[in-house]
């Protein structure tokens, strides 16, 4: 079985808890404007010109391969350290990854996810089978401007964190703040809201930076990363969000 | 202020002289010039066989010390030197341990003629000494005076006292010409004075650490001048914490202070080498780590669990392997029973890969197998004739390092006496050879993609005009040195097994041993002497050195790699693993940093340094130099003010601060 990945990140290390693969899989339904890895997105290669080169995003890989990969680090991993899907959206080639889910399970490495959560529910219900950590996007939760801006159907995601919320309680919630998409006051007060519903207990929040600048330029696309955000403003959401469960996080 | 310029003015030229004489000596017609001129400086630079003996009788005192000071006293004459016959035996630690612990008189019993003499003579200069600080009536240094009237007949007194001594014989180890001389493991050395002090409530802790902050600036005085190769390249090093014969973590209360001073301090030298484990605390790791992330590049961790058997394998013995230092660098040596020269040839790998290239017309290569073989058949020729260079040597006796040497007889240590006296070679090169061959085996012989003669021709013509295929290779290498690929892993132990062999070769008809390893600081010198390589390597261009993180390489998978690669056999002689860290990554994500290195020790690397720092700095300083008098930097085995070093040297380092930041 192969997969369609854009990178494998060793010695990852904001991921989740421990030292950490991060495993980047291509493929994702949302068009964050301010997304900082759109090579990701497609669930196809992509050819772009560099220089006077002709190169490939992504690159396909069988599951035994990426295993071995993934257990190259397997001492650096001790209790807390794992591996962690990341993306693109990691759930949506879940299932072809499934074998080797089961077999890091069996080797007791800890697996974790990095997910928006726009993907079919029964992804996410055999996920669960497996992943021990959940790291769960809270992008835009106004149901309008979810579709508008991030091309969402906010419905998918509301079920599938209640799916979650009830079947896991390792969930941490990462907001990037972008200014006003996600720091608006309605946005914040629904993403509170979801965080009281669910007793979230950890919440990341981070910039967004412009770093993925060149990929965008290649790609032929602009990227979006909203308004500058200043230290003041970012305490005030942290307050509100709730101080001890917030922590600032550099990605 | 007229004055300092005018003194640093004269010590330009006294480094001069001193530089001269390394490299010819006065018989040289060019040393003999030289020489003249600088005798009317009143720089006496004395030759007779007496020459020690006179140098320390006429050694002028300085009082610059004395004003800055509150315990120590400390001088060293730049303008007297004594003349290079053959060889100074330099770059080894001794025992200052001998020095604390017994009484210089003590030690005559071990001595010949020429040994006694020179106690003698540093008993004279020891009360001359005393006698020009109790004239200088400076009641601060009283005990400073005791310990000169009392070093040739009692053992150190005190905490005082035995720093005290360290800095004396230190001078006069300088003084006598030789370089690049460590100061051991002065945590254990000192630890006894500094419990017996503290218990009997004759010193404060606070006091302790003022005393040793005295200490390391007093090191760090003359920089300028105990500077070798490059200012930086002094060989103070300081060997802190190990694990003992029982298999224990040791370290203490000293190993400690060391790290929060040098920390403070913010002085590239002396420097500090932390001998670790994975039995070791959990929390010095952290204090050491809080040292190393402010990017003064010490201390540079030597891994026990993996150099003591290394070490035991080879042939130290088990309790002297538990207690090795370092030669002014990476080299392990025994403290105090080493008068090994472990730096006094290189093996350049890529030069006889140049060579098969310049050549190509005269052999017929038609695989990979065939490179390899024709490889190994140069290889083994170099090796040979490098080897035998080293036997040619010769040392010049050197009767101070052998009073505080174990030696087998009473005789010299430049005789061979100590008890160890192999030799090291340091090399270069081997990951442009791995790199190489790899290159040439995937687009030759795996994808056709290129014929050999295509690739050789454009290393003949240095790429001109083949841009694109030197950024393919390029980025091909990214995939080879320094990753936990097995291909890599394999083909590098192979060549390592080979430059053994050659070695072995050589010494059926020599009784000393060769180790050799894999740091060196001759990455940029013979890189100049070594022609364009199929690893994208223009010619001139410096070679690989230690096994660095290059390409943004995950540091695991640099730990797994040179883990994997072996570090036995004659291959101790230094291995560094050299990470380029990013300002505030290690602050960033500190707990799971320690962690890192926790688990990279099991893991089983040999030794790592780590230079903390960003390339927006070094460029902006490269520029400025001004704005940053006070950035250091690590080089190969040392630290160094960044605005001191050559061009090239700044070039390199901000090239790969780059490298590892477009990874990130
Ligand atoms: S969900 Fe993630 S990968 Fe998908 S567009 Fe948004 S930021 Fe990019």
């Amino acid at each position: 079985m192969n997969v369609l990945l854009s990178n494998i990140q060793r010695f990852s290390l904001q991921d989740g808890p421990g030292i950490r693969t991060t495993v980047f899989l291509k493929g994702c339904w949302l068009k964050c404007p301010w997304c900082s890895n759109p090579e990701n997105i497609k669930t196809c290669l992509e050819e772009y010109v560099w220089g006077n080169e002709i190169k490939v995003f992504g690159f396909e890989m069988s599951i035994d391969e990426l295993e071995k990969e993934i257990l190259k680090d397997k001492k650096y991993y001790g209790d807390k350290g794992g591996v962690t899907y990341s993306g693109g959206e990691a759930l949506l080639q879940i299932k072809s990854l499934e074998p080797m889910l089961k077999s890091l399970k069996e080797k007791r490495i800890n697996q974790c996810i990095e997910t928006s959560l726009y993907a079919p529910k029964e992804n996410l219900e055999m996920a669960c089978k497996y992943i021990d950590e959940y790291i769960v996007d809270a992008k835009i939760l106004i149901e309008k401007s979810a579709k508008d801006i991030i091309g969402g159907e906010l419905s998918i995601y509301l079920d599938n964190i209640k799916y979650l919320a009830n079947h896991n309680n390792s969930i941490v919630l990462r907001v990037p703040l972008v200014n006003p998409y996600t720091v608006s006051e309605q946005n914040l007060f629904e993403i509170r809201k979801l965080v009281e519903e669910y007793q979230i207990a950890k919440i990341e929040i981070f910039r967004v930076h412009n770093l993925g600048e060149k990929k965008y330029s290649v790609l032929g696309r602009t990227q979006d990363v909203g308004l500058i955000i200043g230290e003041k403003a970012i305490e005030e959401i942290r307050e509100y969000l709730g101080k001890e469960k917030v922590r600032v996080i550099c990605i | 202020m007229k004055e300092l310029v005018k003194k640093s003015r004269l010590f330009q030229y006294v480094r001069y002289v001193r530089y001269i004489n390394i490299r010819y000596g006065r018989t040289h017609l060019k040393g003999k010039w030289v020489f003249l001129i600088m005798s009317l400086f009143k720089v006496r630079v004395y030759s007779k066989d007496d020459r020690f003996v006179k140098l320390l009788d006429e050694a002028y005192l300085d009082d610059n010390l004395l004003y800055q000071n509150k315990f120590f006293y400390y001088s060293i004459d730049p303008f007297k030197t004594t003349q290079k016959i053959n060889g100074i035996i330099g770059n080894m630690s001794i025992d200052y341990g001998k020095v604390t612990d017994s009484s210089l008189n003590s030690l005559k019993e071990n001595c010949n003629d020429k040994q006694i003499e020179i106690i003698d003579a540093i008993r004279k200069y020891a009360n001359r000494i005393a006698a020009f600080l109790e004239r200088k009536g400076s009641g601060d240094f009283d005990m400073a005076v005791q310990s000169y009237y009392n070093i040739c007949d009692c053992k150190a007194a005190n905490f005082q006292d035995a720093i005290q001594r360290i800095l004396f014989i230190n001078q006069i180890i300088w003084q006598c010409g030789h370089r690049l001389v460590g100061l051991g493991r002065l945590d254990k050395v000192l630890y006894p004075y500094y419990r017996n002090d503290l218990d009997s409530g004759a010193l404060s802790e606070a006091k302790v650490r003022d005393m040793l902050r005295e200490f390391l600036l007093t090191l760090h005085y003359d920089y300028w001048f105990k500077g070798d190769a490059l200012s930086g390249d002094t060989g103070q090093i300081i060997i802190l914490g190990g694990l003992n014969k029982e298999k224990e973590y040791e370290y203490n209360e000293l190993t400690e202070i060391f790290i929060d001073l040098v920390k403070d301090l913010n002085k590239p030298d002396p420097k500090i080498l932390l001998r670790v484990s994975s039995k070791m605390p959990r929390k010095l790791m952290v204090k050491a780590l809080n040292c190393v992330k402010t990017g003064i590049g010490s201390p540079l961790f030597a891994n026990d669990d993996v150099i003591i058997p290394a070490l035991v394998q080879y042939g130290y013995k088990k309790e002297d392997a538990c207690n090795y230092v370092t030669s002014a660098c990476w080299e392990p040596m025994i403290s105090g029973k080493s008068s090994e020269q472990n730096n006094c040839q290189k093996i350049n790998y890529a030069m006889p890969l140049a060579e098969i290239i310049k050549n190509s017309y005269s052999y017929k290569i038609s695989s990979y197998d065939e490179l390899k073989e024709i490889y190994y058949m140069n290889l083994k020729e170099y090796i040979h004739g490098q080897v035998k260079r080293i036997y040619t040597r010769k040392y010049q006796e050197a009767p101070v390092l052998s009073v505080f040497t174990e030696r087998i007889n009473k005789e010299d240590i430049s005789e061979n006496t100590a008890i160890y006296n192999d030799y090291g070679v340091t090399t270069v090169g081997l990951s442009n050879v791995v790199n190489s061959f790899l290159v040439l085996k995937k687009l030759v012989w795996d994808t056709n993609e290129y014929t050999f003669d295509a690739i050789i021709k454009a290393c003949i013509t240095d790429y001109t005009g083949n841009d694109l295929l030197r950024e393919k290779i390029k980025s091909m290498c990214n995939l080879f040195w320094g990753t936990d690929n097995e291909e890599v892993i394999s083909l590098t132990n192979e060549i390592l097994e080979k430059a053994n062999l050659f070695i072995d070769q050589c010494q059926n008809r020599f009784s000393l041993k060769i180790k050799i390893g894999l740091s060196s600081p001759d990455y940029i010198a013979e890189g100049k002497k070594t022609g364009a390589t199929p690893d994208g390597r223009k010619k001139g261009e410096p070679l690989g050195v230690h096994i660095s993180s290059e390409g943004g390489r995950a540091y695991t998978e640099i730990i797994n790699f040179a883990s994997a690669v072996n570090t036995g056999g004659r291959n101790i002689n230094g291995n560094v693993v050299d990470l380029m860290v990013s300002p505030g990554f290690i602050e960033n994500n500190f707990d799971k940093f320690v962690d890192f290195m926790m688990i990279s020790m099991e893991v089983g690397y040999f030794e790592m340094q780590m230079n903390v720092v960003s390339s927006k700095v070094l460029i902006d300083a490269k520029r400025h130099p001004e704005k940053f008098p006070n950035l250091i930097v690590r080089v190969w085995g040392f630290s160094a003010y960044f605005n001191e070093l050559p061009e090239e040297y700044k070039d390199i380092l901000i090239e790969r601060a780059l490298d590892n930041e477009r990874a990130a």
